[in-house]
């Protein structure tokens, strides 16, 4: 099984696979997107509190619940990389920190955008916010010591070590509207039990959910393969592959 | 790490008390914070540390430092505030305390060994 | 009927900029992402052409 394993993630075989995949997730990112745009704005009813000013949560709950699996998911690959010195992990970490900060900027706009009708104002020092906000500095952080670090041998450490460091803030972002009770609603989703929202409201966000996971996956794959075009380009199976062009 | 903290933390607490009287805390309030300081100055040793390990030798060193600083030590921060804004609530500070705590403890041996590996790979 | 749907209540301005948001950051991040690859191609296939000369 690990042999099986260890040849999926080799640069040559994940190039060859990883190209039916991507156009897979990349079609399902555009059925879930339409599919949960159209239920979201137009199916689901207006919300008895909020009025219409709910529909922005398709748009915040999925890039926000992104931004902290995006860094969940570079975390797992600095461990991989510190712990197993796993070289493909290195590739992961790179392509996911832009797309992470994408979300986390998604969550922090449409989250500001959400809270001027509702609670009159743009921006609190709330801890939700202000940790979401630490965030973005981490994914920026990350990215900018990828950039200097560049061509430097061993730098994919470096880059495992500070995103290790960063995971302490995640706990705090997620815990945060339960440790702290202020402005920020709690959780609605992501209680296993009873979520706190109708179903015909809930169906719209967890299709939304889906799409923004398939765009991730989409552009992870994407990005993964350019970065493996570059790093492989000296080797003779790069060449075949650019003949077969 | 130890003499970092012998020289920035260390005084910072012995100059707690004067900092406390003259903006009218009360002695309980006082002993409070230096607790919270006491807890969470190491933290932004050890943190600092591994950190400045990870940027040395790099030519855009100084502004990385600090882009990278900031996001992980304001956590810390609002955690040390939090004690002494709590404890002036009437709230019992020990969550807050409990936190700092666990992360001292979580990041005191990992310090070392993280700054020796990054030192080694910027240095070697 | 039409206009009445998309004022939303009068929350049209704030739900509208939401999504048109949303897709102005997830559209750049493909663009980017396209640039980037291009200009990596360009520069593989270049390199490769001069190690066979």
């Amino acid at each position: 099984m690990w042999a099986l394993l260890y040849k999926l993630a080799s640069p040559k075989t994940f190039y060859q696979w990883s190209r039916p995949l991507m156009y897979g997730f990349a079609l399902l990112t555009i059925v879930f997107l339409t599919i949960g745009i159209f239920s979201g704005l137009f199916l689901a009813p207006a919300d008895y509190q909020q009025g219409d000013a709910f529909r922005i949560i398709y748009i915040h709950v999925p890039s926000a619940f992104m931004s902290l699996f995006v860094y969940a998911i570079m975390s797992f690959c600095a461990l991989l990389i510190v712990v197993w010195k796993f070289k493909m992990a290195d590739v992961v970490i790179k392509a996911a920190a832009p797309l992470g900060a994408s979300f986390t900027l998604l969550a922090l706009v449409t989250g500001s955008i959400w809270g001027k009708p509702m609670w009159g104002t743009w921006w609190i020092w709330d801890a939700r916010l202000t940790s979401e906000l630490i965030l973005l500095f981490l994914y920026v952080g990350v990215m900018a010591l990828q950039t200097s670090l560049k061509n430097k041998p061993r730098s994919e450490v470096i880059v495992a070590i500070m995103v290790l460091i960063g995971f302490v803030d995640i706990p705090i972002v997620h815990y945060s509207v339960s440790w702290w009770n202020t402005l920020h609603q709690g959780a609605t989703i992501l209680k296993f039990a009873k979520p706190s929202i109708s179903s015909n409201m809930l169906y719209p966000l967890l299709i939304m959910l889906m799409a923004f996971i398939s765009y991730f996956v989409t552009m992870m794959l994407y990005r993964t393969r350019t970065e493996i075009l570059w790093r492989e380009r000296k080797s003779t199976w790069i060449k075949n592959v650019l003949g077969d062009l | 790490m130890l003499a970092h903290w012998l020289v920035t933390g260390l005084p910072f607490i012995l100059l707690t008390p004067i900092a406390a009287f003259s903006l009218h805390c009360s002695m309980d309030e006082m002993w409070i914070l230096i607790v919270s300081l006491l807890l969470g100055t190491p933290i932004l040793s050890a943190i600092g540390s591994i950190v400045v390990s990870l940027t040395l030798g790099l030519r855009e060193g100084s502004v990385l430092l600090a882009l990278l600083l900031l996001p992980v030590y304001i956590p810390i921060l609002i955690f040390g505030a939090g004690v002494v804004n709590s404890f002036s609530l009437g709230v019992s500070p020990i969550a807050e305390f409990a936190l700092l705590g666990a992360i001292l403890i979580g990041i005191l041996p990992i310090a070392p060994v993280a700054s020796a590996s990054a030192l080694k790979i910027n240095l070697g | 009927m039409l206009a009445e749907v998309f004022s939303m209540n009068g929350y049209g301005v704030y739900v509208w900029a939401s999504y048109g948001i949303a897709f102005a950051i997830l559209g750049l991040n493909v663009f980017l992402a396209r640039g980037y690859r291009k200009k990596v191609l360009s520069k593989v296939i270049l390199n490769s052409t001069n190690t066979q000369d």
